[in-house]
This record gives structure tokens, sequence and C-alpha cells, in this order.
């Protein structure tokens, strides 16, 4: 029941979001095309593309994951807290597994997301690059990984970036349940309770990165080579922010299905 | 053992009891008339059968299951609002109520819809009022239940459409199911129903066959009706 559970759910996020993502890469093709093709004697407007077209790619990015994140939110308050809930929450199916559904299907689409925002934001700086620097250097592996603590790192924010895509759609699902239980104006007040959530997220996240740092400072060492660089300290760092995320993602799921379970109220 | 069994459901929304020690017994094979005014705990009751809410305190039973997976595989419910998404088709119903309920009879949707003239490739929103209502029940009924529970069926349709939904009803019928419908407008569905029940404040305050209520009291249920629930 699950999967058909799932299906539906997919094929809802499938009408709008892959043409999103679709749009946005064919626009980072594009930006990244004329970033190598334009003519270099075109002086001033050499400058304005190959600053311009990369900003615009990273704001496609950031689009395609905050459409992905609306969307995930249409999904979950339409089906379960909405008229449509009448029809969700009679199928013959336990409240728990439509709960998993919502969160699996939200998972798998903000991974999706991440990755096509990876791809638009980072094909036009590489034509920046391939068109100023020499590629053999540009793709020198040796430039980004050189100690055991990069590959460390760098599966640490694999794994913090899949506990992100599934924390997204737990912590909206949480939101939706609890206000919808406590019958307040719900469909702003769970969104206005996910996003406060989020900020106070990233406020306790960047304190704890600072107060981290202030203390191990002085003990670490530095290599200068953006996020993977690090030693020990960024991974020390990453451990907790995965650590942190990981217990909200566990703790929101379990909570908004014990609720649908046991205390489900729709009205 | 009756098809469906309620012992002293209470259920309270905010210090006001929506319904209060109701105890009623629903055998197989009847059409019960679920009747009372706006307020009075019709929708509460079905919608604790249906399991969209829990009870305060009591118990109910569908054929012997809690309220659950399993009662939800036996009970049919079609609601008073509209719960089809806009965008999916009459078809993608068809194959999502297949999907999940092995009672759903596709043959059956397809012959009712072609009788109605609605064209399953069409989405919802393209749909008036009253066809989506009709897609709905039709929906519902052409599930093999053993209740079937419906909310205000003729509540803000035109009376074509009515008689329509009281004969699809009467036809879909099986003397193995019970059908629960909920309503104020007893004089249109007087003459299909079995049993009554009259719903006051969320108490039963009658539970009897139409027709012992018609002898013992010389009235139409309609008539008897307006008198016990006059303003």
């Amino acid at each position: 029941m699950l999967g058909k559970l799932m299906k539906y759910d997919m094929r809802y996020m499938a009408r709008i979001l892959p043409w999103v993502y679709l749009g946005s890469i064919v626009l980072s093709i594009f930006c990244s095309a004329v970033i190598i093709m334009l003519p270099a004697k075109i002086i001033g407007i050499v400058d304005v593309i190959t600053a311009l077209f990369p900003a615009l790619c990273t704001m496609a990015a950031y689009a395609i994951i905050i459409m992905t994140v609306v969307v995930i939110i249409m999904r979950v308050y339409r089906s379960l807290y909405s008229d449509e809930g009448y029809l969700t929450f009679t199928l013959p199916v336990k409240n728990s597994k439509i709960i998993d559904s919502k969160i699996l299907t939200g998972a798998i689409w903000t991974s999706f997301s991440l990755i096509a925002a990876v791809i638009v934001s980072t094909l036009p700086k590489t034509a920046y690059s391939i068109r100023f620097y020499q590629t053999e250097e540009f793709l020198d592996p040796g430039l980004y990984v050189n100690e055991v603590w990069d590959y460390i790192n760098i599966a640490l924010i694999l794994l913090i970036a899949v506990t992100a895509a599934f924390l997204v759609p737990s912590l909206y699902t949480f939101c939706a349940t609890v206000t919808h239980k406590a019958k307040r104006a719900r469909g702003f007040a769970s969104i206005g309770m996910f996003i406060g959530i989020i900020y106070g997220l990233s406020v306790v996240s960047s304190v704890i990165i600072v107060v981290f740092i202030a203390v191990f400072a002085e003990t670490a060492d530095y290599v200068d080579y953006g996020i993977v660089g690090y030693n020990v300290l960024s991974t020390g760092l990453l451990l907790i922010v995965w650590f942190v995320l990981a217990v909200l993602t566990v703790t929101s799921w379990l909570v908004s299905r014990h609720i649908a379970n046991k205390k489900l109220n729709l009205l | 053992m009756a098809l469906i069994e309620y012992r002293n459901v209470t259920k309270l929304y905010k210090g006001t009891n929506a319904l209060n020690g109701v105890s009623l017994d629903i055998p197989a094979g009847r059409i019960v008339g679920l009747l009372g005014p706006n307020g009075s705990g019709k929708t509460t009751l079905i919608k604790l059968t249906a399991g969209l809410l829990t009870p305060t305190s009591g118990t109910i039973t569908v054929d012997g299951f809690a309220p659950g997976p399993e009662t939800k595989a036996r009970v049919a419910y079609l609601p008073e609002k509209s719960y089809m998404s806009e965008w999916m088709s009459v078809d993608s119903f068809i194959k999502y109520f297949s999907d999940f309920y092995a009672d759903f009879d596709r043959v059956k949707a397809n012959e009712m819809l072609s009788r109605l003239g609605i064209d399953p490739k069409r989405t919802l929103k393209t749909l008036s009022k009253g066809t989506k209502e009709k897609v709905q029940l039709v929906l519902v009924m052409s599930r093999a239940a053993k209740a079937y529970f419906l909310d205000e069926p003729i509540a803000g349709v035109d009376p074509a459409a009515r008689d329509y939904i009281l004969n699809t009803i009467i036809r879909n019928y099986s003397e193995n199911a019970s059908v629960v419908i909920s309503t104020h407008l007893i004089y249109d569905i007087e003459n299909v129903l079995d049993d009554v029940v009259f719903i006051k404040e969320g108490k039963i305050v009658l539970a009897d066959s139409a027709d012992n209520v018609r002898e013992k009291t010389g009235k139409s249920v309609d008539m008897l009706f307006r008198e016990v629930f006059r303003c």
C-alpha cells in the first residue's frame, strides 16, 4: 500500500517540478554556452555577462529548491488537512503509512532538486573557469582532495544533503500535523511554524559553528581550499550539523506518525 | 451481532458534546435514515464510523472491527464536501479507487458514468458541482462495501439529480450491506428508508423501523420529524 500511496504523491509533484528543473537546466546550459562562446573583443559586454549569468543561474538554483519545498508543502497540506483529507484518511491503510508516503516522496523530490540546483549553479561557473583558466588545472582533482579528511568531509556533506532532503518534508508534516491537532488557522500556522523552525535552526547552527571554531581554532591547522580543505575541525562541525539534522528528522517523522495514528481528528 | 454497533459513544469538542452517550445497532441489509437538524451530531457519528475522528469515549465496531484499515476496507463513505483533486480526471479516480479498494468494480463505475453521460477523460475542474457530486456517488456506490455512509447526498442538488441519487442507492443496495443516509430533507427520502434514527443535540431520541413509526404515530416520518425538532 505504501508503494501505491507514493505513486500518487510522486505523480502530483511530477506535474510541476520536472518542468522547473528542466527549464532551469536549459537556462544554465544557455548561459554557459554564451559565456564560453562570447567573442573576447566585445569587452564591456563580456564582463557584464560573465558576472551576471552565473549569478542568474545561482538564483535559478535557489528557485528550484524553494519551488520544491512549496510543492511539498502544498501536497502535504492539501492531501491531509484540506477537503482531500476525507479521501486520504478513509483509504484502507494505516495513517502512519500515509505520513511515510508524504515524507519519502518529499525526500525523493528534495534530493532531485538538490542535484538539479548543483548542476544549474555549477555549469556557468565551470564555463567561466574554462574560458579564463587552463582546463587541465581546473579539472585536477588534487586541487580539491589531498587528505583522507577531505574524503570524509565530502562523504559527510553528502550525508547532510540526504538528511536535509528528509528533514524538509518531515518537518513540514510535523508542523502541519501539530497545528492541525491544535486546530489553529492551519495553513498559515503550519507554514509559519515551519519557517520559524528553519530560521531557528539556521541561527542555532551558526552559533554552534562560531563557538566550535572559537574553542578549537587554536588547535587546528587550516588548508584554504574551500569547505573540503579543512581537517578535524571541519569534520567535527559537519558531524554535529548532521547529528542535529538527523535527530530533528527522526523526531518530527515519528511524532507525525504517532499523532496521525492515535489522535486524528479531521474536521 | 449487528453489522455496526455503537456503545456509549461520546465526542467532545472544546467543552461541547457533539455526541453524548450514543448507543445504537445497525443490522445488515437495511437502509437507515440518520435524521436530525443541523448540528445534531449526524456528521460526527458518520465521521467516527469512517475513522476520520476518534471518540472521546465509547466504542464503535464495524463487522467486529474497531475503526481502522479493516473498517475502512468495509465502509464506503460519501462526505458532504467534495474531496476530489481538481486536476485529476474521472478516469484517474477510477484507477485510484481500483488501486486501493479491493471491492471496487471498475466495470460498474464505467457503466454508471456512461449512463450519466460523463466522459471519464474529463478533469474534475471542467465538471459542474452537480456532476462532481454524481461522480463521487458513482465511485462510492461502485464498491461492494459492507456499509455505505452517505452524508447529505441530496442536499444542494437539483430534483432530477436527487431522484437519480436515490435510484442509484436502491439499485445498488445489497441485502448483505447497510446504507446509512444522513439528511434533513426527509420528504424526499422517506420512501426508501427501512429504519429511522432521530438524533438531537448528540443524543438518539428515536430508533425504529419507518413502518413502526408510521403505525405508532399515525404520521409520516417527515411530519414526526417536524414535530420532534420544532424550533
